[in-house]
Parts: C-alpha cells; structure tokens; sequence
C-alpha cells in the first residue's frame, strides 16, 4: 500500500459509482409523499408540471458540473479558495469560501435531519405504530453517523449494493398502473394557474434536492470529463421514477383521492398482493424505502462531514469527531417539529431554499471564475483497476 | 544512545518505548533499559562464529541443546597418516537416519583417498566423499543450531572454523489423507499435508511451471515454524505478493501453531466476523486460486493453505462449481445464495412476522401460526433464541465428541428434544421448522470459517428484529452490508466484484459462465498476464 495505492484510493469513485451515488441522493428525499404534494399544488396537471421542475433542476445540476469540470478532481473547499481568495491574502478566501459554505453545510444538514423525521413519522404511522418516534429515529441516525464516519468511497459502493433494491419499485410502478390504472384519472390537463405553477415547481423542488452534494464528490471522480453525462442520465433516472410514480398514483386514485391520502405511493403498493406469501406489498416498500431513505441522509450527511474537515482542513482523525457530534444535531432538528403538518411546511420552504441556495452559489462561482479565469486541472490519470 | 546503533523496524518500537518511559516512573525505566541490553547480548549471541577447535564446537553445540538425550553428537577420526577428527551432530528423532548411515558415516570411514596436505582435506571431504546431495557450508554457531533444529545433520572438522550442512530432514510425517471439511462428490479427494514439503509437492504435482514462486519465511521466535509463500510470477500482482511478504516478515511472535495464528496476524482488520482469507485443505483450490493470481501461504503443521487476498463471494464457492458443469454450477451457486439468507435471516422473519406484523401474511397463515402458538408461554424470541442456542450447542458437542458418537447427539438432539419440547407445549412447531432450516441452510456453505460468521450475526439480527421488527432486520442488515464494503482483503474491496461493480468479473460469481468464455482472469486482482485462453477454443 504504497503511495501510489493510496493517490488511486483517493480519486476513486468510478462513474458508475458517481452514477448511483448521485441517483441514491436524490431519490428518496420526497418519494412517498410527492404525489400528494404536488397533486394538491396542480391537480391533473402534474404530469407536465413535474416535467418543467424537472427540467429547472437539471439545468441547475448542468450548471454546477460546468463549475465542478472547470475544477476537476478538487475538493469544494480547494476550488473555493481559488476562485475567491487572492494569492497574497489567502485568508480573505478562505473567510469568503467558509461563509459561502455555511448555507450549503447548513442545507444538507437540514435535508438530512429532514429525511429522518419524515422517515421516522412514516415508519412510526405505518409498521411501527407503538413504539415510540425517538426510538425509531435513533437507530437510523447511529446508522446515519456511522456512514459519516466512513469514507465517501465506501459509501458509493454501499450505494453501488444497495442499487439494485431501488430498481424494484418500477416493476411495480408498471404492474399497478396496468392492472389499476384508468385513463379518466389523469385527465384532463391544462388547468392550472401561474401561482399554482410556480407552487407546484418549488414542492417538488423539495423531492429533487440532494444534487448539490456533487459539489462534494466531485472531488473523488475518477473521470470528471464524463460527469456531465453520469450527471444527466443519474438525474433522468431519478426523474422518470418520480414521474411514474406520480403518474401511477394519479392513473390508479385520480387527483381527489391522492390530494387526501397520506402516502399515496404506499396506497398504490397496498392493492398490490403477491398472493400465496405476502398479503400486504406495502410493508415491502416501506423496507426497500428504509436503504433509500437511509441512503439519501447517510450521503447527504458524509457530504457535510466531507465538507467541514476539507474546508477547516482536519485531518482524518477529526472526521469521527465531527460526523458523532453532528449526529446530534441531526436528532435535534428533526425532533424539532411537533406535528407532520408542521413537517410538510417545513419542506415546502427547504424545498424553496435549497433550490434558491443551490441556483445562486454555483452561479455566483463559475461567474467569478470566469470572469478571474480560474482553472484546474486534472491531477490522477484513471488506472486500469478502478477500486 | 542505543537508538541508532538498532535498525528502522526497531525505531517504531522504541518510539513506543519511549512514549512510555515518559509516563511511567523510573524503575519501569530501568526495567526497560535491562531488558534491551540483554536483547542485544541475545543477538551478540548470533554473531558468534565458529571455532576452529572441535571440541569446544561439540561442547557448546551439546550445551546450547542442554545436554538432551536426542542429540546425537560423534567424533570420529578420519583418514590413516593424517587423522583429522571429525564431529557429527544430528538429531535422533528429526534426522533421517539411514541417510546420516550411508550417505555420511560409511564413506567417510570407508574412504580410501586421501588428500597430501591438511588444508584439502575440507575440500576432499565435502566434495568427493559426502554423498548425500543438499550441502551447504555456514560459518556461525546459530546458523549450526538451527539446522539441527530442522533435522539436518551438522559435520564439522577440527582446524576448520566452518561446518557443513547435511539435508537429511526426515521426520515421520502422516500419509496424504482425504479431504474431511471440502468435500467434493467430483473431483480430487486428496487433502494438503501437515508436512510443508509434502503439500507443496502436491500443489507442484499439479501445477508444473517454473513460474511458481516460492518464498520461504521462519517465523515464530521459539517454534520457528516454516512457512511458504507461493504465488506464479507473471501472474499475480508484483505489488500485492510484496504487501504479503511484507507482513509475515513483520511477524513477531514466539510459536506459530496453526495457519490461524498467521491469518489473524496478517489480516487488514481485526475488528470484523467475517473472515478476510480464506483456508482451504484441498490442494486442487490452491491451484486454481494461484492460477487467479492470488497468493497461498503454506505454513508447516497445517494441513491447510491460506489464499491472500479473499472475497467475499469466494466463500460462497465450491471446487466442484468448476467442475460441474456450468449450469448446474450456477443453479448450486443460487441454491447457496438462498441458504445464506435463510441461515442469516429465516428466525428474525419468524420474530418480526410473529411478533409485529402478523397483518402481513396470507390471513389463513397467519391464524394457523396464531394457533400452534396459543399454548406457548414463551415470546417469540425467546422461544427462537433457546432454541438457536441449543442447537447451536448440538452443534459444538457434536464436534467435540470422539469419533461416532457425534451424529448420535445429533439424531437425540435434534429429533428428540425438538418434538418432546413442541409436544410439551414449551415451543411452537414452527420454531422447530424454521431452526432446523437455519441449521440445515448454514451446513450448505463450502466454507466452514464463513459460515460460522454467520451463524453469529443471526444472533444480532435476531435481537434487533425483536426490538423493531422487519425495520430492526432492514437496519441491521444495512449495519452489516456498511461494514463490509469497508473491509479489504489486502487491498482488494470485500464486496467486489459487487461493490465496485465490475461487469467483467461478474462472470464467476453468482453464475459461472462456460469455461469456454472465461477468457481472462479475474481483474479484481490485477493480474500481470490476464488472459486465461489464448486463441480459440471450438
């Protein structure tokens, strides 16, 4: 384990990684409970509403691997320096770069906290009705810090495993919509206001948020060349499983009974049965959902711990220290709420602040490095062996 | 002062050393000084070299062995006019004694050259009369204490300050025997050999390339047990077999008495259950696993091998799978996938199911296991973790017992205990089904030291699905999962070629694709020369 061993080590998530990192990020976030929010927002016209979030946010996601490719293979807090500091006082960016951090650390922080409560609140109404929210968040946050405790390699190829669990609800998604699914549910479109729009966009801005974080990890990429088209096909992908399980809610319920359902994804499994093993397919869901949800806060939150030790420049050793006492504040915020109404206005407004922080400070960036013509290149040459 | 005069291994040591010097009060300073300068009057004692009078050699050579009874130490004298006295040392039980007979002591006493001066007599003998074929010449005192501890014979003249090793190795070793832990219904039925010599002699047998590699290592400070490490140059990776060699040189302990004690020395990480090489009696694996280009290490008294580095999926195959053909290879590849979920999984089911989500099952299940529990005065588990415990017990008596009467305890414990506790209404019937699944589903893993992994962590996953149910077993299985993308097996990920996903290495791993297709060799492991095949098979 030379020197060289640990260089490969370091630049090590290959792009089907970064893919599936990327995808697991992201999905997971909102998935349960999307339909009904955005069906409450636009009605029928989800399906082509969605689209335009969609849309909004890959744009953003393009914007930031245009700043991340500029910087290929460089921590945040690396390219940060250099855009904004100058070369005789480095303090000046190191200032700016941490109080551009702050929002963004603060973001993930929030969205991870956020996944634990919502995930808390749907295991504790669902399958786990007496015992008690604190016991069943606790678990998943140890679980949440343990993650943080790792690397960001280790945890892509968690991602990597735990891949494949994710793919099962599209078998679904096909099976209900064409056994259950009517025509008349889904129509008709085109009947939504401007403020009903820009509403319905900024609710499912909340689903897709999570895609900041390769901002982070960017700086492990084995080939940051490709990352604009591992980027893209990851956000697609995350995209059509939204979209269809919008769409299959709305084909099997039609928007009345979803916009009054708590979990309409989960409504939508329970009518499907396989009949000799298992009664109720919804329990299933909710368990593959536990890896996407435990998934999406364990890289938001490794992002975080990433973050903070490479722009405070720990070393290693403190990065234990940060992710274990994090952890409790991770706890704090989501045991801040009292209601799950509460919870759902909190993620409206996440979903609006995320997007706005996520447009800003990559804009903001890649225009002054343009303007300052900041560049960076690549360090590690990808080696024939990727792990 | 003494910090520069030893070497860079041991100035990590006396950094330690040091360190504590400084927290501890002076006499444990003292104690500590007093100790390193007897540690290098012990090494004093290597740099000896030999003396040119014979009988002060055979005096300290008969010394250092404490005048035991074994050592066979003889003068004799040689030659008419120019009697040169002569010295053999051997041991009893370790030296092959007709060879010491007839290829040493015979000629020398039946010689009938002799050279015109003193000074060829060395030459004479070593050259024209010893007829044994391993020699080798030494000049220090260990290096002739060392080779009668390895049952070679040692001669040494008088005027000489040399001696001469003898190979004359030959201790009673036990015969090839079958294979008793991997066994196979195709295939080979020999098993690696206690003595070193004799399983390297099986793994050359069967690999005939002058490529083969091997490294010899003595390691363990009093037992000084051989051990070999073999790999095929061209193929394995230059880098990984150096990490290899690397730490079994840094190795420092006083007995090596199994191969166990080099894995666990050797290995990347103790904190784990899940073990990071794999041992395997079967010299036909060794092969195959040295053709993959990995690493074997043999060590002397074990009748195994380790392979450096293991994945995880390896446990999980068997020699056989090679030798099947490929579709039924494939088909007992799933069959065993399926056992290790059901061995790690099925009693937490039964708990979650039967503790928090009965709503869950078929409604006509559901009321027949409701009833079979009716009578029971036991939670669900508790009644799986008796049960579990005890056939975990079973299982450890069944080994332990001599000879026939292990499957005996089985049969009693099994059968009997199993019905007598369902009729007398202290477990449900269903217990009894699902831990004899386990049972039988974690004897379907070829390996036994993965499978024991096992075995221990149902017992984790079971406490957690009683606390949180089927959440409790997703969450546990996530913890399980978290640790082992982390491990590494020297410097190869545990869960590839899963985790990183390699498309190419996919080809032996659940499945087994025609040998036809197995074109290259696993990539997981750099190999230097990756092809497999060359040219076409039709």
């Amino acid at each position: 384990m030379g020197q060289n061993t640990r260089e490969s080590q370091k630049y090590s998530i290959s792009s089907y990684q970064s893919f599936v990192l990327l995808f697991s990020t992201i999905f997971g976030a909102g998935v349960l409970d999307l339909p009904r929010n955005i069906t409450d927002d636009v009605g029928n016209d989800t399906i082509w509403v969605l689209i335009i979030a969609g849309l909004l946010v890959w744009c953003i996601l393009m914007l930031i691997t245009v700043l991340i490719q500029r910087f290929p293979q460089e921590s945040i807090a690396e390219y940060l320096i250099k855009i904004l500091g100058s070369k005789r006082f480095v303090w000046i960016g190191r200032i700016l770069s941490v109080l551009l951090l702050i929002p963004i650390a603060g973001a993930w922080l929030a969205g991870s906290a956020m996944i634990t409560r919502t995930f808390g609140e749907t295991v504790h109404i669902m399958i786990l009705t007496e015992t008690p929210l604190l016991a069943i968040m606790v678990p998943f946050v140890l679980l949440v810090c343990l993650a943080g405790c790792s690397q960001i390699s280790v945890l892509a190829k968690f991602s990597e495993l735990l891949f494949p669990l994710s793919l099962i609800p599209i078998g679904m998604i096909i099976f209900s919509t064409l056994i259950h699914g009517r025509l008349l549910n889904v129509l008709p479109l085109m009947g939504v206001s401007w403020e009903q729009l820009i509403s319905g966009v900024l609710t499912s801005a909340y689903a897709f948020t999570g895609y900041t974080v390769v901002l982070v990890f960017s700086g492990f990429y084995q080939q940051p060349k490709k990352a604009l088209k591992v980027h893209s096909l990851a956000f697609g992908f995350t995209f059509l499983l939204y979209w269809g399980l919008c769409v299959n809610t709305l084909a099997v319920f039609g928007p009345e009974e979803v916009t009054k359902m708590m979990w309409p994804v989960l409504e939508a499994a329970k009518i499907l049965q396989i009949p000799v093993l298992i009664e109720r397919m919804e329990s299933i869901i909710l368990l593959l959902w536990v890896s996407t949800a435990f998934t999406s806060a364990a890289n938001l939150y490794v992002a975080f711990v990433e973050m903070v030790c490479g722009s405070l420049k720990w070393t290693e050793r403190w990065r234990k220290g940060v992710a274990i006492l994090f952890s409790f504040v991770i706890l704090g915020i989501a045991l801040y709420p009292d209601r799950i109404q509460e919870i759902w206005a909190f993620q409206k407004w996440y979903g609006a602040i995320a997007l706005g922080i996520a447009i800003c400070i990559p804009l903001l960036l890649l225009m002054i490095a343009l303007i300052r013509k900041q560049k960076g290149e690549i360090k590690y040459a990808k080696k024939t062996s990727s792990h | 002062m003494w910090k520069v005069k030893t070497g860079d291994a041991d100035m990590a040591n006396d950094g330690k050393n040091f360190r504590i010097l400084k927290t501890k009060n002076k006499l444990r300073k003292q104690q500590l000084l007093e100790k390193h300068y007897q540690q290098q009057l012990e090494e004093h004692v290597e740099d000896v070299k030999l003396s040119t009078d014979l009988k002060v050699e055979m005096e300290a050579l008969k010394k250092s062995f404490g005048e035991s009874g074994d050592l066979i130490a003889r003068t004799m004298d040689w030659g008419g006019t120019l009697q040169q006295e002569i010295g053999i040392v051997y041991l009893d039980e370790l030296a092959n004694k007709d060879l010491v007979q007839n290829f040493v002591i015979r000629p020398l006493l039946q010689n009938e050259s002799e050279p015109q001066n003193k000074g060829d007599i060395w030459e004479e003998i070593t050259k024209n009369i010893v007829e044994a074929g391993e020699i080798k010449e030494i000049t220090h005192f260990k290096e002739a204490v060392d080779a009668i501890l390895m049952g070679d014979t040692v001669l040494l003249m008088d005027g000489f300050d040399k001696g001469l090793v003898i190979g004359s190795k030959g201790w009673v070793a036990k015969g090839i025997s079958n294979t008793r832990a991997e066994s196979v219904i195709r295939g080979s039925q020999e098993a690696l050999n206690e003595t070193i010599c004799i399983s390297l002699s099986m793994i050359r047998r069967r690999l005939k390339d002058p490529q083969l590699r091997i490294k010899s290592f003595t390691v363990g400070e009093r037992t000084k047990t051989g051990v070999m490490v073999l790999h095929i140059e061209g193929v394995a990776d230059d880098e990984m077999v150096n990490e290899v060699n690397k730490r079994i040189e840094a190795i420092k302990i006083d007995g090596i008495l199994e191969s166990g004690y080099i894995e666990e020395l050797i290995q990347d990480q103790i904190w784990t259950p899940f073990p990071l090489m794999q041992n395997t009696e079967r010299p036909d694996a060794v092969v195959a696993h040295l053709l993959e280009g990995k690493v074997a290490i043999l060590v002397d008294g074990t009748p195994h091998a380790l392979i450096a580095p293991s994945i995880f999926t390896q446990f999980y195959n068997s020699p056989e799978d090679y030798y099947e053909r490929y579709l039924i290879a494939t088909f007992l590849r799933i069959i065993r996938l399926i056992s290790l979920f059901i061995a790690l999984l099925l009693p937490s089911l039964y708990i979650a199911f039967a503790t928090f989500h009965p709503e869950m099952l078929p409604s006509k299940f559901a009321i027949a296991m409701a009833a079979a529990r009716a009578i029971v005065p036991f939670s669900p588990f508790f009644e799986a973790i008796a049960m579990e415990v005890s056939v975990e017990i079973l299982r450890e008596a069944s080994i332990r017992l001599p000879g026939p009467m292990g499957p005996t305890i089985g049969i009693v414990g099994g059968l009997v205990i199993g019905n007598a506790a369902v009729s007398a209404g202290l477990v449900s019937p269903a217990v009894v089904i699902v831990v004899g699944l386990t049972t039988i589903s974690s004897y379907a893993n070829p390996n036994f030291n993965a499978a024991i992994s096992v075995r221990l962590l149902r017992f984790i996953v079971m406490a957690s699905a009683a606390t949180y149910g089927l959440y409790g077993i997703m969450l546990s299985i996530m913890l399980i999962l978290l640790h082992m993308v982390q491990l590494r097996s020297f410097n190869v990920p545990y869960m590839a070629p899963y985790a990183p996903l390699d498309l190419q290495d996919l080809k032996d791993s659940i499945i087994r694709v025609p040998w036809k297709w197995m074109k290259t060799r696993p990539v997981l492991y750099s190999p230097d020369d990756v092809e497999r095949e060359r040219g076409e098979n039709s």
